[in-house]
């Protein structure tokens, strides 16, 4: 159960296969990211284009938030075959004042059971993987 | 007269009976997250301004009664429906909505369990 094989390249299967096409909204802009280069390396696990630049900029006020964005990223890539994880915050269209912290996980799945498998899997890890007040919200995706 | 929150949930359940299109099913979407939606403000309308921030109070407070697990279930059909409305290039289908349907079930039922709807 692992996507290792892919965790540090940029063809990655899910880059081009995203079901929701919401990320627009969301700052994955890879001409944002020249410049970006904390989080790209092997010892941290976690590809720079996996947190959006918006989310990065509030770790540096709030390291347990770094902290558990990183590890749930960590842990996602790790358990999830196929998968596409990455971290951004994100605001409500209608509430733009209404932010939070989303762990989004784009993964394949064909049933609403495959779905509910997926999803209680994620949320035990989010939830296994905060530190402090800040929740992680989880969103799961359909890749086609 | 008004309607009360039972209608949207009816309207969902007509629309995607009557209809197989993704336009009925975006609709179908909408409105059931509108019925719980108005279901826990009805139920908890002290807590609400019934004007603009209602649906992150909404979250708030769903946190507040059940804990993370309950804000994550109530922000997921919000999600759900902002796509539905908003996200015309997705690709929304009959597993979207019945994941949609599932999810609103799950929830209901903790909500209940956790006071927060009766």
């Amino acid at each position: 159960m692992s996507i290792s094989g892919y965790a540090y390249s940029s063809e990655h299967p899910a880059s081009s296969r995203r079901h929701r096409k919401t990320d627009r909204r969301e700052g994955f802009d890879k001409k944002q990211l020249i410049g970006f280069t904390g989080y790209a390396d092997s010892q941290h696990g976690v590809r720079t284009d996996q947190i959006s630049p918006s989310l990065k900029k509030i770790f540096f006020n709030n390291e347990d938030l770094e902290k558990s964005v990183l590890s749930a990223i960590r842990r996602l890539s790790r358990s999830l075959d196929q998968a596409d994880v990455v971290a951004k915050l994100d605001s409500d269209p209608e509430e733009r004042e209404n932010t939070q912290v989303v762990v989004q996980v784009t993964a394949p799945y064909d049933s609403v059971e495959e779905y509910s498998e997926i999803k209680e899997q994620v949320r035990d890890i989010v939830r296994s993987a905060e530190v402090g007040d800040q929740m992680l919200y989880t969103r799961i995706y359909r890749m086609e | 007269m008004g309607v009360q929150p039972s209608d949207f949930e009816d309207h969902s359940d007509r629309v995607s009976g009557d209809y197989n299109d993704e336009i009925s099913y975006r609709s179908a979407i909408s409105r059931k997250y509108y019925y719980i939606f108005h279901l826990i403000r009805e139920e908890n309308r002290s807590d609400f301004s019934f004007g603009h921030g209602d649906h992150g109070r909404a979250k708030d407070l769903a946190r507040q009664k059940g804990g993370r697990s309950l804000a994550d279930d109530l922000d997921d059909l919000r999600d759900e429906r902002n796509r539905a409305d908003y996200d015309i290039d997705d690709n929304v289908s009959d597993l979207d909505l019945a994941t949609f349907e599932h999810d609103l079930q799950d929830f209901i039922l903790e909500a209940k369990r956790q006071g927060l709807i009766s």
